[in-house]
């Protein structure tokens, strides 16, 4: 990554820049989120977690 | 006093020897024999209280400790409503807390639950009405009842609602070292839906990232390791506390099996969008701010409700001004609305919603109640 590529690196410390870039990388690859546990759905407000659900 | 044990006897004879002599009859003279046989033992005992008024206090608990080892509990029970009200009106209230506590703890170290628990909630009660905020050193005695109090047992409920109330005094979401122990409580138990809830309002760190490595681990997905630090993290910050965001995210990614390495950065790019967020609420630049949320939308829109909580983030911290449209309402408002009004203060509007499940249902009660 070159530091100055792009306008948001000089938003955030220098030394972010490179974990962010990489971070950025790593999302396009990102397959779909599955399907929530009830564990983790258990934590959403109660609203939410029937939509979602 | 005799008489009426004679009286019993004859009762129970009569059921004996007589086919015709109904079986509700003779319960509901038994019963009727047990209250008036507790009346006078109540009259003579307030008679002799009133005679050896100095030492009436240490006599009276020991009088009353005995007859529960004894096995006399709805004689005892009826004595500490007794003595209960008489203090109450003589605002006799460190001697009164101090009888319900020992009497709630020996009702239900002998398994009574309902005199227990009974006693436990006007516990409560003279705590409110002592005016007292002496959380600490109460909040462990307080928890110490509620872990003997069975599960299935409904006053339970009831009894932390009161305490949970009593100890928000001034503030609305209850002291946060006694929700610190009704989780540890619930976790014992093995609940950990309720001791997340709790934790939320708690102070303690490190206690809730040992629990949701715990609770992740036994039944969450694989694919949330990230995701279940995230949506504690946020929902601190929503509460406005910083710290215990921090303290949780830094002993859940140092102590989970599968995230543990010396420290940041991370694999997982969304927990170094929270490590940056983080540092980034310290430093309160809406610039930074804005990049991140940028930079890692693919990974806050796995779960729907980090939008909702960024935003909610984004004023408290930074000074974005709410969008009209959340204000006016609409489906997000709403819905943001039921969340953080749980979180925060005021009422909610979620009563009307209907549970599909129960502890749905118990969630959102404890949620009102804060």
């Amino acid at each position: 990554v070159v530091l100055g590529s792009e306008p948001w690196h000089s938003q955030v410390p220098a030394d972010w820049v490179p974990i962010i870039a990489r971070d950025s990388q790593r999302q396009r690859k990102q397959t779909s989120q599955p399907p929530f546990s009830d564990a983790y759905l258990s934590g959403m407000p109660s609203k939410r977690r029937k939509i979602v659900a | 006093m005799l008489f009426f044990s004679h009286f019993t006897r004859v009762c129970l004879s009569m059921r004996q020897s007589t086919p015709f002599c109904r079986e509700s009859d003779v319960a509901n003279i038994t019963h009727l024999t047990v209250k008036i046989t507790t009346y006078l033992k109540l009259k003579l005992f307030f008679v002799d209280m009133a005679a050896q008024n100095v030492r009436g206090v240490s006599r009276v608990l020991e009088k009353l400790e005995n007859s529960i080892k004894d096995g006399n509990y709805y004689e005892a029970h009826q004595m500490y409503r007794t003595i209960y009200f008489r203090y109450l009106s003589q605002k006799k209230y460190t001697e009164l807390l101090d009888m319900l506590y020992k009497g709630a703890l020996l009702f239900l170290e002998h398994d009574q639950q309902i005199s227990g628990a009974d006693l436990a909630i006007l516990l409560v009660e003279v705590l409110v009405k002592s005016e007292s905020t002496n959380y600490t050193e109460w909040t462990p005695k307080l928890c110490k009842i509620f872990a003997k109090i069975s599960t299935n047992y409904p006053e339970r409920e009831t009894f932390i609602t009161n305490a949970i109330r009593w100890s928000a005094k001034g503030g609305a979401q209850g002291h946060p070292f006694l929700h610190q122990g009704i989780a540890q409580v619930y976790w014992n138990e093995k609940n950990y839906v309720h001791a997340r809830h709790h934790y939320l309002y708690s102070k303690d760190g490190q206690g809730c990232a040992k629990l949701l490595i715990e609770f992740q681990t036994t039944q969450g997905y694989s694919s949330e390791e990230d995701l279940f630090i995230t949506q504690v993290v946020l929902q601190y910050l929503c509460l406005r506390n910083q710290a215990t965001a921090s303290q949780t995210f830094n002993n859940y990614t140092k102590e989970h099996p599968r995230i543990r390495k010396s420290g940041p950065p991370y694999l997982l790019p969304l927990l170094n969008f929270i490590w940056f967020l983080l540092q980034a609420i310290e430093s309160r630049k809406l610039s930074t701010f804005t990049v991140l949320c940028e930079q890692y939308e693919p990974s806050i829109k796995r779960d729907p409700c980090y939008i909702q909580y960024l935003d909610k983030i984004g004023q408290i911290f930074f000074g974005v001004k709410p969008p009209p449209q959340q204000q006016r309402g609409g489906f997000f408002g709403n819905f943001l609305h039921s969340f953080l009004s749980g979180l925060d203060d005021d009422s909610d509007d979620d009563s009307t919603v209907q549970a599909s499940t129960s502890s749905v249902r118990v969630l959102e009660d404890n949620t009102e109640l804060d």
